[in-house]
């Protein structure tokens, strides 16, 4: 099978421009799946950011919360319940709410003000551009984004004489009419939701905003050593009713909300599907017309002796050939545009991302070769007499 | 030339009929066609276009399935045998010479011409240098044997094509006009070099061909018109002159 299969490669190969032309077909068709599929997937990933980094073992919120930015309150006292059930190794309450900030040149903007645990701080931001974490624990202390988006949190718009900047260090602003300072700026991966996150201490969450009877959005909790998370967020559920999800669990509710309760779902699974077929089109179209462009010589070879079991072989060998090239110049490509839009496009490649794109190549290279090699078979050897 | 005694004949038609078609479309390629062609001859099929002459090789050489009527090729029968083992018997037993060359574009002449051995799974470089003696046979020197297609003559594409037919020592040639594309001087020289290189050891050669340029290199002539033999001439009863 060596010898057919160097006369398959050279058929393929040998007429440059339609060999070019079908591995950039190809190329292009795996592009535009990978990126399709990539900025599908780095949006969704992007929906679960912050639970991925918050990262507790289980997250214990109110029932009806459907997912991370649904922001249900509880009441102060479910953390001892949760702290009771055996399996709980420690638990901490986390405040989360929507506030208006005010900047000293009067702007205001919408934020989502996280409280974190006064003792532990715990579920804070990943890492620090500047200052320490432990400032949190300051007098009217809050944390900003160290990367924040352009626009945001930007003072003295409207005051020409003044430098337009952003809230930086040391800067005050105002939430719900309470004074607070920036005494640092985090660091963290851009999250789907908007609104800039802005930290506190639980303490000084509840100060701030509007006095409620229900002020504890989740208790995270951190499972003892030998206990399954999800046993415990199921043991959780059973003993306080409250809703209790491990954090895949959390982020795969929160993708989901997204997926069905908004309209991503179907515009991107549209453009994404539509890329597919488009992409899978290209490359069953060109590998057709390679075959067809070749019929010919295929014909000459089952006239001499060429078996159907060869033609097959032959044409699994081209079609393989081309998506092996075309699928890692399209990866490398989709590569090369996640490294340059790095932090601007929500984009991923995952494992999961490549698998699909490597299934839908060979699929459709596949689905051409199978209709090329029924082409080829209903081929009567007799057209090299014409 | 005398034809070789032999106790069975390399092709043996009798009755063979062929259409294509049906209702008004309907048309006889071939009409109760009685022949044999003898191991160690030379038969030229002639005749009009449309008169069957390809249909009856396609026939012969198990590309085409008849009708009605008797067919062995050395004594078997393709009706009888499945689809994959028919391909293998045209290829084991079966060389062709088509009027287009069909040489692939990509490959050079002395892998055209090993393409034969490659599809009975032996090894390329094994095969290309058996080429290499076939295509030296027919004249080639080894810058030609590394030449692709397209840069040959017609003249050489044709001795390509036929150290081709031959390099798996078939027991049969089937040509379907060699010479249609050539001029006359090559024409000759292909048909000379086919009777030289490739009536040996009791091969049977069919050629199909217009050109009565080429008769006198034929043991016996078949004309047919129709979808019928008309007329089966030895050498000697024939009236085409040599040029």
């Amino acid at each position: 099978m060596s010898s057919l299969f160097f006369i398959a490669l050279r058929m393929l190969t040998g007429d440059r421009p339609k060999f070019i032309g079908l591995v950039s077909g190809l190329t292009f068709a795996t592009f535009l799946m990978a990126q399709q599929l990539g900025i599908f997937s780095g949006f969704m990933r992007m929906t679960g950011v912050w639970v991925r980094e918050v990262g507790a073992d289980v997250w214990v919120v109110d029932p009806e919360t459907e997912m991370v930015d649904d922001l249900k309150q509880m009441r102060n006292g479910e953390l001892q319940r949760v702290r009771s059930i055996e399996g709980v190794q420690w638990a901490v309450p986390m405040y989360k709410n929507y506030a208006q900030a005010r900047l000293p040149d009067g702007s205001s903007y919408l934020i989502r003000l996280v409280g974190l645990d006064d003792a532990t701080l715990y579920g804070g931001p990943p890492g620090m551009a500047e200052g320490d974490k432990a400032a949190l624990r300051q007098d009217q202390a809050v944390f900003v984004d160290g990367h924040l988006p352009e626009g945001e949190l930007l003072m003295n718009k409207a005051k020409p004489p003044l430098a337009v900047r952003q809230i930086g260090m040391g800067d005050r602003m105002d939430i719900n009419d309470h004074v607070c300072r920036v005494m640092g700026r985090y660091d963290k991966t851009r999250e789907f939701f908007w609104g800039t996150v802005v930290y506190t201490t639980f303490s000084r969450a509840q100060a701030v905003m509007p006095p409620t009877r229900k002020n504890t959005t989740f208790i995270l909790v951190k499972a003892a050593p030998g206990t399954h998370p999800e046993d415990l967020a199921e043991r959780i559920r059973d003993k306080t009713r409250l809703g209790a999800f491990t954090t895949p669990q959390m982020e795969w509710k929160t993708i989901v909300f997204v997926l069905t309760k908004t309209g991503i779902l179907v515009t991107f699974g549209t453009t994404a599907t539509l890329g597919c077929l488009i992409g899978m089109l290209i490359c069953a179209q060109l590998f057709w017309s390679f075959v067809h462009d070749n019929v010919r010589y295929f014909g000459m070879m089952k006239a001499i002796g060429a078996t159907e079991r060869m033609m097959a072989f032959m044409v699994a060998a081209q079609a393989g050939t081309v998506a092996f090239i075309g699928l890692g110049l399209g990866l490398g490509l989709a590569c090369l545009l996640a490294m340059a839009t790095r932090g601007k496009l929500a984009f991923h490649l995952g494992g999961d991302t490549v698998a699909a794109i490597l299934i839908g190549v060979f699929f459709c290279t596949a689905v051409a070769g199978l209709a090329s090699f029924l082409r080829i078979r209903k081929i009567e050897p007799g057209i090299v007499f014409r | 030339m005398p034809i070789p005694s032999s106790p069975q004949p390399a092709v043996r038609l009798r009755g063979v009929t062929k259409h294509f078609g049906e209702g008004a479309a309907r048309v006889q390629a071939l009409s109760g066609i009685d022949m044999d062609v003898m191991p160690g001859e030379l038969m030229m099929l002639v005749g009009p276009s449309g008169c069957g002459k390809t249909t009856l090789i396609s026939v012969v050489a198990g590309i085409l399935d008849r009708d009605a009527g008797e067919m062995a090729l050395f004594g078997r029968d393709f009706a009888t045998m499945k689809n994959s083992e028919r391909t293998t018997f045209r290829g084991n037993n079966i060389g062709f010479v088509f009027q287009a060359y069909n040489l692939i574009p990509a490959l050079t002449a002395a892998q055209n011409a090993a393409v034969p051995l490659m599809i009975q799974g032996m090894r390329r470089t094994e095969a290309e240098k058996k080429a290499r003696v076939w295509l030296d046979r027919v004249g080639f020197d080894e810058r030609m044997m590394r030449a692709h297609p397209n840069q040959l003559s017609g003249g050489q594409q044709q001795r390509v094509a036929i150290a081709r037919a031959l390099i798996h020592d078939p027991r049969m040639i089937v040509c379907d006009e060699p010479t249609a594309a050539l001029d006359h001087d090559t024409g000759q020289k292909v048909l000379g070099l086919l009777r030289e290189v490739a009536l040996h050891d009791g091969r049977a050669l069919i050629v199909v061909t217009h050109d009565a340029r080429i008769f006198p290199y034929a043991d016996r002539i078949a004309r047919m018109d129709d979808g019928r033999i008309e007329s089966i001439q030895t050498q000697a009863a024939q009236l085409a002159p040599v040029h």
